[in-house]
């Protein structure tokens, strides 16, 4: 098991890809956790505006990864 | 009630519109439609014309999104259908990307529920997209 993370938007150019496993589910274990681990992996992530959706659910506070879950960082939506 | 399907790959075709009109030809009990199409619009930004433009969705939840709007514009409004359709990937200038369509007894009230659910889909719907120029450059659209 591990937690999938997904890109959106031109989060996929500050990363530099669209998903990734992390396979230490400790790492991860919390939605700021998560926040923490990824702006040390890709700092131009950080000061940029997302959400964040656990399981396909958006979030507004802190909340808590589950291993296996899929979780999806999106910047502000421009549809239509 | 079968599975709604609410994406296109590439621009929503002509023939796809007016397919959508023609088959409530049968139902005699409706009395108006109200469709909105969204057209990729030809932009100029720094003396660069906006040549294209590529949407990248969150399918599953976008999906369900969708859906749900759905669900609250039947709650809403006394709609007896209601199609919506959106493209994902490339679209050119000109062509369109977005085509809802609501129809019901009266047109008052169906006017106000097309609002309704457009605006939902603007605010609420998680898609994205990328703005491709005549000279080749791309930008994000933030919003």
């Amino acid at each position: 098991m591990s937690v999938r993370i997904l890109f959106f938007g031109y989060l996929v150019e500050k990363t530099g890809r669209s998903s990734m496993h992390i396979n230490n589910h400790n790492l991860v274990s919390d939605s700021e956790g998560l926040k923490k681990f990824l702006y040390s992996e890709f700092p131009h992530l950080e000061g940029q505006i997302f959400k964040i959706a656990i399981n396909r659910e958006l979030i507004n506070k802190k909340r808590e990864i589950n291993d296996g879950d899929e979780v999806a960082l999106m910047p502000p939506y421009a549809g239509g | 009630m079968t599975r709604a399907k609410f994406f296109i790959k590439g621009a929503i075709s002509t023939r796809y519109i007016s397919g959508m009109i023609g088959k409530h030809g049968e139902n005699s009990g409706l009395g108006a439609h109200v469709i909105f199409l969204g057209q990729v619009r030809s932009d100029k930004k720094n003396k660069k014309v906006v040549k294209e433009i590529q949407y990248s969705v969150y399918a599953p939840m976008a999906e369900k999104e969708f859906q749900k709007i759905k669900d609250e514009a039947f709650e809403r409004y006394p709609l007896h259908c209601l199609h919506i359709v959106h493209s994902t990937g490339k679209v050119g200038t000109g062509e369109i990307s977005l085509a809802v369509m609501a129809s019901a007894g009266h047109r008052k009230k169906t006017f106000e529920a097309l609002k309704f659910i457009v605006e939902q889909i603007k605010k609420r719907v998680p898609i994205w997209k990328k703005e491709v120029y005549d000279d080749g450059s791309e930008v994000w659209i933030k919003h």
